[in-house]
């Protein structure tokens, strides 16, 4: 395994384990009802158990491969999680988009919690889409699927979206900014992002290098090294920190833009709110002073006691009602009634209508009993019969009293009606710019409800029926301004939108004026910059890598070609042909031997297998070693004869990592030459044992001819000589009495000299021998032989005075009878040369030359004059006087020949009467 | 002793005569008969050839030179030994050769002894005489 896979494995672990502890974390998180231990951002978006659950999973069915990749559990284990978690995340997709409410949510996890409207523990159906890209993913590359390579392909594009889709989330977080998922009902957790996001990195890392975008960054065969691959990595990192960058730089962009533009906002919504505070204030003054004018009109008064006490003639009854009118059409209060104090009616306006008992209201009561006048608040109640859609009226009770009546009785009661629909719902709801969500809310406080005054915008029907409780919606603005606070404040509206709000107290009236946006709608024009930003961005990304994959490409492709090109002038300089085959053994590219061989361009051969173009064949020849290099594995070459030539085949596999071929190298060597040489050789080989046998049969007569020559010397030399000294020795014993002493002497040397020759044909005759008999090799022990020579010798010549000093147990391998010829030689010569030392010193031993063992003889004799050293060993070659030493000049030359036969040499040195050593040296075993 | 025959197988005219001599002063007084040849020799023995018809007297002892015209000692030898007649007479090797072949098939073929004839006349002399002492007297001969 090579050291880049060990590091994706070690990677997908870390990465499996993370994912499957913040799952199993979040889990129990949820069990432990702790929830927002694992959130992220303001909303506190916590990840939804079931989530949890899947992500548990599908971590599994990527770490149980690292562990053991074998195991039959482990194989239908990696293959049925991720199936698991696609089936959960379709149903649940399923259940949003058709809104079935299933609810088998919490039949799974039985764990529900709520914020404000949102249901927490639900998963998202975001969530859920990703869990069905991240499942097929996870199975098209666990699976068998996997070694599809248009599986693998679809595998990584939907991990790259999901991981484009959790990035957004992410950076969406990150930001501050909920405009993503935001938009959604059930948001997606920051965790949950964040865990897609580590999940599909895993199974990118887990994907093989031949799928985009990894192929990029893959080496292919030939080009390791090479400086397009430098090039690709380096355009790649200075892009990534580019785009790092710019994303950013837009971030940061988009999060001051978001600050801008929520401050004017919120300014918006609060001088509106100022305005309108004024304005409302201003109205309700108005109001209360209508109401103390009617109070205090005398006119009026006494108008509308001389009506009830039913004095008032025609025309001061019309008059009053006139005046009233008037009242009413100037200022927007809507009706009126006279009451006397029982509660019974003397006029009103519109004319049409009347009351139900006004006596049974509380408010009448309260003014009858003290004379003052008594302000209704807004309230909805069908106190008035028939005036049409007017139900909901602040009203004044305002009783009449005499002026001049010290006792100050209470003659009768004004009921001025002001109906909020004709200016103070109006302005409320009146809005100076354009908007879809914003509206000002009119609320007030009752018990612990928050009564909505106004009909709202979003809500018909609501104006003061709609309440909320203050204490089970602390995110609601009116709960928030009903507990005093004032300004600015985000919070969850009645409908359970997240909304932007400014809240004013209303103090003339205890009143609370919010005046409110649908975050949504601020952040509307914001996701727009959002969206060109990343629109923008995005542009920019696609529009420079594809430049920068165009770059690389074209890098790549001149690579290609330079290397296609080297390859081209390298190979096409071989006189060899040189094929390299592909994968399927199928020629991939030939070089221009090809033309010479078999009259084909290299282009022409191109796609063929070799045994096609080679033997015109459609199966590998029999002698072909192609099957050989496949079993094997390894180089394989067979000499093959072809029609006019011989070739020597030579295939080489190409392994990869996995040590499966790739491909070969298929090379075809012209041996023609050697094969004709090898043949001539072969030939000569023949001839020469021809002539050996020829040259021994000769050399064997020659043998045979010398052996005959050398009987006949023994004998017919011999025979003469014999006779000589016959006769002589005749004459001598015959008439030896006729001759003189002198002539006995000479007849005596001639014997002698006779005598002599017959023991130089003997040597002779031993000379020859040595150099024609068989030997044979035995160990032989040297010492043991000179020390019988020189116990020999001495017997010989018992008045020498000879010391000898003999190396005991010089064990050789030769011929012993010859070594014995050699050993007497040289010993009888250190004697014969020492004679005439009184003490004669002779030394045999053995000593090392060049690693090999050499044996010597050395003697303090005479010796002899180096610079006749050249003639010491030759036949007949003597170098001294016979006078002084006896010798035929044959012993030197037949220990040479001795030696020689054994395969060792034989030198001599010299100092004349110091010393002198025979060196000899015998083949090595 | 008078009757017994000494056979000289011997080309050599010097040999036979100094042979004799030396024979003759070693006071071996028994005849001498030459052959000069093998084939000599063996017609002698055999009664054939020249001696056909001949009632020859085999010798006591048969002194053989290995080089020897028409038909050499070793020739000889193996017909003496192959003969019924001949084949317990004995026969000394009296030569110049001292090749080893020549001994050892001198021996192989039953010759009775070996003896080299030295250069020195004074030692060959010796030689005879042991010779004639030892086969024509010390010697039982085979009935």
């Amino acid at each position: 395994m090579s050291f880049v896979s060990i590091i994706r494995k070690r990677i997908i672990e870390v990465l499996s384990i993370f994912i499957a502890i913040v799952a199993l974390g979040s889990l129990a998180s949820w069990v432990f009802d702790s929830w927002h231990i694992l959130t992220w951002g303001r909303d506190y978006n916590p990840i939804a158990p079931l989530t949890a659950v899947l992500f548990f999973l599908l971590s599994l069915s990527t770490l149980l491969p690292c562990f053991n990749q074998k195991h039959r559990t482990v194989k239908i284990a990696i293959n049925i999680l991720p199936l698991i978690t696609l089936g959960i995340g379709c149903l649940i997709l399923i259940d949003h988009i058709f809104s079935l409410n299933m609810g088998f949510e919490n039949r799974l996890i039985p764990i529900s919690m709520q914020k404000d409207s949102f249901v927490l523990s639900r998963m998202s159906p975001v969530t859920a889409y990703a869990f069905i890209m991240t499942s097929i993913a996870a199975i098209l590359l666990h699976s068998r699927l996997h070694k599809r390579f248009i599986f693998r392909q679809i595998a990584v594009v939907l991990s790259i979206l999901t991981i484009a889709l959790s990035f957004t989330i992410l950076f969406s977080y990150l930001t501050g900014l909920p405009l993503f998922y935001g938009l959604l009902k059930i948001p997606v957790a920051f965790i949950t992002a964040l865990l897609f996001f580590l999940m599909n990195m895993a199974l990118l890392f887990k994907a093989e290098d031949d799928v985009w975008p990894h192929s990029i960054f893959s080496l292919k065969a030939g080009s390791v090294h090479s400086s397009a691959y430098d090039f690709r990595v380096g355009i790649i990192t200075a892009f990534s920190f580019f785009a790092l960058a710019v994303g950013i730089t837009a971030m940061l962009y988009l999060r001051s833009e978001t600050r801008n533009f929520k401050t004017s906002i919120r300014e918006q919504l609060e001088s509106i709110s100022e305005l309108k505070e004024k304005q409302i204030t201003w109205w309700i003054t108005e109001r209360r002073n209508d109401a103390e004018v009617l109070k205090t009109n005398i006119f009026l008064q006494k108008e509308a006691q001389k009506l009830i006490s039913g004095t008032a003639t025609a025309t001061e009854k019309k008059e009053l009602q006139d005046v009233m009118t008037s009242y009413i059409l100037n200022y927007d209060n809507c009706s009126y009634g006279l009451f006397d104090p029982r509660g019974r009616l003397y006029s009103a306006y519109p004319s049409n209508i009347s009351f139900q008992d006004i006596t049974a209201y509380p408010d009448f009561k309260r003014a009858i009993q003290t004379g003052e006048t008594v302000f209704s608040d807004l309230n909805y109640d069908t106190l008035t019969i028939g005036l049409k859609d007017h139900d909901i009226h602040l009203r004044f009770w305002i009783p009449i009293v005499s002026k001049s009546d010290p006792q100050q009785t209470i003659r009768g009661m004004w009921l001025i009606q002001i109906d909020p629909g004709k200016f103070l719902y109006p302005l409320i709801q009146s809005w100076p710019t354009p908007s879809k969500s914003a509206e000002t809310l009119l609320i007030r406080l009752e018990g612990n409800d928050v009564v909505y005054l106004n009909e709202l915008r979003h809500q018909k029907d609501s104006s003061i029926k709609l309440r909320k409780s203050v204490n089970q919606n602390p995110n609601l603005p009116a709960a928030k301004a009903t507990k005093g606070y004032e300004g600015a404040f985000e919070g969850v509206d009645y409908r359970g939108i997240p909304v932007l709000s400014v809240i004013r107290n209303i103090k003339v009236n205890d009143w609370y004026l919010i005046s409110k946006v649908d975050l949504d709608e601020i952040y509307a024009p914001l996701r727009i910059k959002g969206w060109q930003t990343g629109g923008a961005f995005a542009f920019l990304f696609l529009i420079s890598s594809y430049i920068i994959g165009m770059l690389i490409k074209r890098r790549g492709d001149a690579e290609g070609l330079r290397l296609a090109k080297e390859w081209k002038t390298t190979f096409d300089a071989v006189n060899d042909v040189i094929w390299l085959l592909d994968r399927d053994y199928k020629i991939a590219r030939a070089n221009a031997a090809t033309r010479d061989w078999f009259s084909l361009s290299s282009e022409e051969v191109v796609g063929s297998y070799c045994w096609e173009i080679v033997h015109n064949s459609e199966s590998p020849h029999q002698d072909c070693p192609f099957n050989l290099m496949l079993d094997t594995g390894q180089r394989a070459e067979a000499e093959i004869q072809l029609i006019d030539r011989w070739a020597l085949v030579t295939l080489d596999p190409i392994m990869d990592s996995k040590q499966q071929i790739i491909g070969v190298v298929h090379s075809i060597r012209d041996i023609t030459i050697q094969k004709t040489a090898q043949a001539e050789i072969q030939a000569l080989n023949e001839s020469l044992e021809e002539r050996v046998r020829v040259r021994t049969a000769q050399l064997e007569a020659s043998n045979k001819e010398l052996e005959a020559f050398s009987y006949s010397v023994s004998h017919d030399l011999r025979a003469p000589l014999r006779a000589i000294d016959g006769w002589s020795m005749v004459l001598l014993e015959d008439y030896g009495d006729e001759l003189s002493v002198h002539a006995k002497q000479h007849f005596e040397r001639t014997r002698s000299e006779i005598q002599k020759m017959g023991h130089l044909i003997d040597t002779l005759i031993q000379l020859s021998r040595v150099t024609r008999i068989d030997m044979s090799m035995h160990k032989t022990n040297l010492s043991q032989i000179a020390r019988d020579i020189y116990e020999r010798l001495m017997q010989e010549n018992p008045q020498r005075n000879v010391s000898i000093r003999i190396e005991p147990g010089i064990i050789v391998s030769a011929d012993s009878n010859l070594m014995e010829i050699v050993l007497n030689n040289l010993l009888s010569n250190a004697f014969k040369f020492t004679s005439k030392l009184k003490r004669a010193q002779i030394e045999f031993g053995k000593s090392m030359l060049d690693k090999n063992e050499c044996y010597f003889i050395r003697d303090n004799g005479v010796g002899f004059d180096m610079k006749y050293i050249d003639k010491l060993f030759g036949t007949f070659q003597r170098l001294h006087k016979s006078t002084e030493f006896v010798g035929t000049g044959i012993g030197l030359a037949m220990v040479k020949r001795i030696i020689n036969r054994h395969g060792g040499n034989v030198w001599a040195e010299s100092v004349p009467n110091e010393y002198t050593v025979f060196y000899f040296t015998l083949r090595e075993e | 002793m008078d009757d017994k025959i000494i056979l000289l197988v011997e080309d050599n005219p010097n040999d036979v005569e100094l042979t004799k001599r030396a024979l003759h002063k070693n006071k071996v007084l028994n005849e001498v008969v030459v052959a000069e040849d093998g084939v000599e020799a063996l017609d002698y023995l055999f009664n054939t050839g020249a001696f056909e018809g001949a009632d020859n007297k085999l010798p006591t002892l048969i002194l053989l030179d290995l080089k020897l015209p028409k038909v050499d000692g070793l020739e000889v030898l193996k017909e003496i030994r192959n003969n019924p007649r001949t084949k317990r007479l004995p026969v000394v090797i009296l030569t110049s050769s001292k090749e080893d072949q020549d001994l050892i098939k001198s021996y192989d073929l039953g010759a009775n002894s070996y003896i080299r004839k030295p250069v020195d006349f004074k030692q060959f002399t010796e030689a005879v005489q042991h010779l004639g002492l030892y086969w024509l007297v010390l010697n039982e001969q085979a009935p």
